[in-house]
């Protein structure tokens, strides 16, 4: 007979201790969830940051279309314009009849004192 | 030692943990000890300084009306690399740019081969074009066209104005006009950003550094009042077209206060399209050029002899019969006079007579008057590249000057110094600075400064200028030399200046005159001094005079803005039976035509 197959033979036991298995299983989770946490909020951090960026050039196409649309207005109703509109008959200046015009006070009446004034006399300041 | 399974588990172990405790050595080594030198290298590598460009300010003029603003509009660049499919994107491209659909994808075919990131398309894209385009892109999935803002200054009012507002460079920074004398109000102040991209260029918020906010530049509003402006530039191109002067000017003032209400001058040019501009055409004459004045310079012998009290208004001058002989030299009158006041010397405009109240002034004191009334010097007005104008002091003068510089010759002044003085006489006697801006405000509208009205001096005493005043009311009737100058209706005081252009070489030109006109309205109560001046016009004989050339347009221009400025009549109205027959004759006489 061979002496190895004689040696007596013991069971190698490892005890297993359950509490300390746990102690690491929850410190392995709360450092996993610590860090699947701070992945999850750089992931929103940048996807917020995307969003602000998308935002804030979303706000600058917008004022420029604005300001785009306001020159337009300011081109279209300004003087030039106006007064191509009128040479090309487009738009026509009306006279104001002197019945039609509204007086805060009594007109000067040409005949009192012979002296001819415009229909809004003294109204207007003068620059 | 036992070869067991404990020892090869602590061997195992302790390999482990030599790795590690390396790899956590490198790390703390790695993220403490040289953690500013990789930020900083980090930080070179993907961080940038972005520039947050500032707005330019506005231009208006004094009733709020816009005159120059900032026109958003976009850089087109494309991208080589990121371009998948040049053909399509080159015909969205061509569609929503106007541009030759062949060109473009020439182009973008190239840009994809050669894998250049930067290519430019258009320059100036308006940005509703940019943004269809964009839309276009997005919603054909296509990628590697890029937009990067830029602005254009715009002219609502086209060339109207274009010397006194002037025009920016390709820095944008102003070269002329109220853009460059303002530019540092204007400019504003680029703010800056720190930001880090990822590799595809993409900003990463959440790492943005230090930043300072843009602060927009500030409003400039004018005193100029585009209602007369316009009035003024019809004016100007209507005699321009008729005379095919060099050159001409029309300023309009408010005498009281020095607001220039409005300046024109020709050739003018398009601020929109600057490269299309001639050197000439971008010259503001008001203010850069100079003339000999001619008669119109008579009013400071005339004011300064009467306020020493030298003359008074029962002074006769004998004037020669229009033969003066003096300093070896003959002084002409157009027309012999023999005893004038001075009253009649300005309504006349007699060159002797002017020339002898200077005599009677002597030559320093009369080449005080002159230097009060602000020629010689610059007038301080919120425009580049004013001249003082040439004025010799007497020790300077040859023995027939003190006769000459009386009657507007061998001196030469602007013709906005000449406005200012004649604003002297209009306002009872004191000398104004121009202005022509009226304020600065900032973004939201707070006013930063205001331009006040300010004396230079007093120039003569009221009672002198009133005299001065009366006279010139005279020259616009049927006895003085401006009759055309007069407005139907009101009262119309001025002076009509001629001169020859002198030679660069010395002497004069024969046919070539400088024709101006400088008046006030109403005379005894000025809303504004207006001086038109028509350089070199192209006239028949004896056709040239300040009283025939600049005087009609004078009156247009003052007819209109009387009604403009809604001035009140002096004359006396017709009887209403007079206005019927009038208005009947004036029926026939149509009828008959």
């Amino acid at each position: 007979m061979n002496a190895t197959l004689n040696r007596p033979r013991t069971r190698a036991i490892n005890p297993l201790r359950l509490s300390r298995v746990l102690l690491y299983l929850v410190a392995a989770i709360v450092c996993g969830a610590a860090g699947i946490c701070y992945v999850s909020l750089k992931n929103t951090q940048h996807r917020l940051g995307d969003r602000v960026r998308d935002v804030e050039h979303q706000i600058r196409e917008l004022r420029a279309r604005n300001q785009d649309f306001q020159n337009r207005i300011v081109n279209l109703s300004s003087r030039t314009a106006l007064r191509r509109k009128l040479d090309s008959g487009f738009i026509a200046m009306m006279p104001i009849s002197g019945t039609a015009i509204a007086r805060l006070s009594p007109p000067s009446i040409s005949t009192d004192d012979g002296i001819v004034r415009t229909a809004a006399a003294n109204s207007r300041l003068l620059p | 030692m036992r070869w067991n399974a404990r020892t090869r588990i602590v061997i195992a172990s302790g390999f482990l943990g030599i790795i590690f405790t390396g790899f956590s050595y490198r790390l703390i080594d790695i993220g403490v000890t040289k953690h500013e030198e990789y930020s900083d290298l980090a930080a070179r590598q993907n961080s940038i300084r972005q520039t947050l460009h500032a707005k330019r300010g506005v231009i208006y003029d004094r009733n709020g009306e816009t005159l120059a603003e900032n026109a958003p509009v976009r850089t087109v660049v494309a991208d080589g690399s990121r371009i998948r499919n040049p053909e399509k994107v080159a015909q969205i491209v061509a569609k929503c740019l106007g541009m030759d659909a062949d060109q473009v994808t020439k182009k973008l075919t190239t840009a994809v081969r050669d894998d250049d990131k930067y290519l430019v398309l258009q320059r100036e894209a308006p940005v509703e074009d940019a943004f269809n385009l964009k839309t276009a892109l997005d919603a054909a999935k296509q990628t590697g066209i890029y937009f990067e803002e830029d602005f254009e200054r715009s002219h609502p009012n086209g060339s109207m104005l274009c010397h006194v507002l002037g025009f920016l460079n390709h820095d944008r920074q102003g070269v002329q006009g109220v853009e460059a004398s303002m530019d540092e109000y204007l400019e504003g102040q680029d703010g800056y950003r720190y930001i880090e991209h990822d590799r595809t260029g993409r900003e990463l918020v959440v790492y943005r550094g230090q930043e300072r906010e843009p602060h927009d530049g500030f409003n400039v509003t004018l005193t100029i009042d585009m209602g007369l402006q316009s009035i003024v530039e019809d004016e100007l191109d209507a005699v321009v077209k008729q005379v095919r002067p060099r050159t001409a000017i029309a300023i309009m003032a408010n005498p009281r206060t020095g607001e220039i209400l409005a300046m024109a001058s020709r050739p003018n040019f398009d601020p929109d399209n600057i490269g299309q501009a001639q050197p000439e055409q971008m010259k503001n004459h008001a203010v850069i050029d100079m003339f000999e004045p001619g008669s119109t310079f008579k009013i400071v012998a005339s004011s300064g002899a009467y306020n020493e009290g030298l003359v008074d208004a029962h002074t006769e001058i004998f004037c020669e019969d229009g033969h003066f002989a003096y300093g070896g030299r003959i002084l002409h009158d157009d027309h012999p006079n023999g005893t004038l006041t001075v009253h009649d010397i300005l309504m006349k405009s007699s060159n002797i007579g002017a020339a002898k109240l200077a005599l009677r002034l002597g030559g320093d004191t009369f080449y005080e008057y002159v230097k009060r009334y602000g020629f010689g010097e610059r007038t301080g007005i919120e425009l580049p590249g004013e001249i003082r104008g040439l004025v010799p002091p007497p020790s300077r003068w040859d023995k027939t000057t003190i006769t000459r510089m009386p009657m507007g010759q061998t001196v030469a002044v602007t013709a906005l110094q000449t406005v200012m003085a004649m604003s002297a006489i209009a306002n009872g006697g004191n000398l104004m600075v121009p202005h022509i801006v009226k304020s600065l405000t900032d973004s939201s509208g707070t006013t930063i400064k205001e331009f006040q009205p300010a004396v230079v001096r007093r120039v003569v005493t009221e009672k002198s200028a009133n005299f001065i005043r009366d006279a010139l009311v005279d020259v616009v009737s049927a006895k003085g030399t401006a009759l055309l100058a007069a407005v139907p209706g009101y009262d119309v005081g001025g002076k009509t200046g001629t001169a020859q252009i002198p030679k660069p070489g010395g002497g004069y030109y024969e046919n070539k005159y400088v024709a101006s006109f400088c008046g006030f309205m109403p005379a005894h109560d000025p809303a504004f001094v207006c001086l038109v001046l028509i350089q070199d016009p192209k006239v028949g004989a004896e056709m040239y005079y300040g009283g025939l050339v600049a005087a009609p347009v004078f009156s247009r221009i003052a007819e209109r803005a009387a009604r403009y400025l809604d001035l009140q009549p002096v004359m006396k109205a017709l009887p209403v039976t007079q206005v019927a027959s009038t208005k009947s004759s004036s029926k026939e006489d149509t009828s008959n035509q």
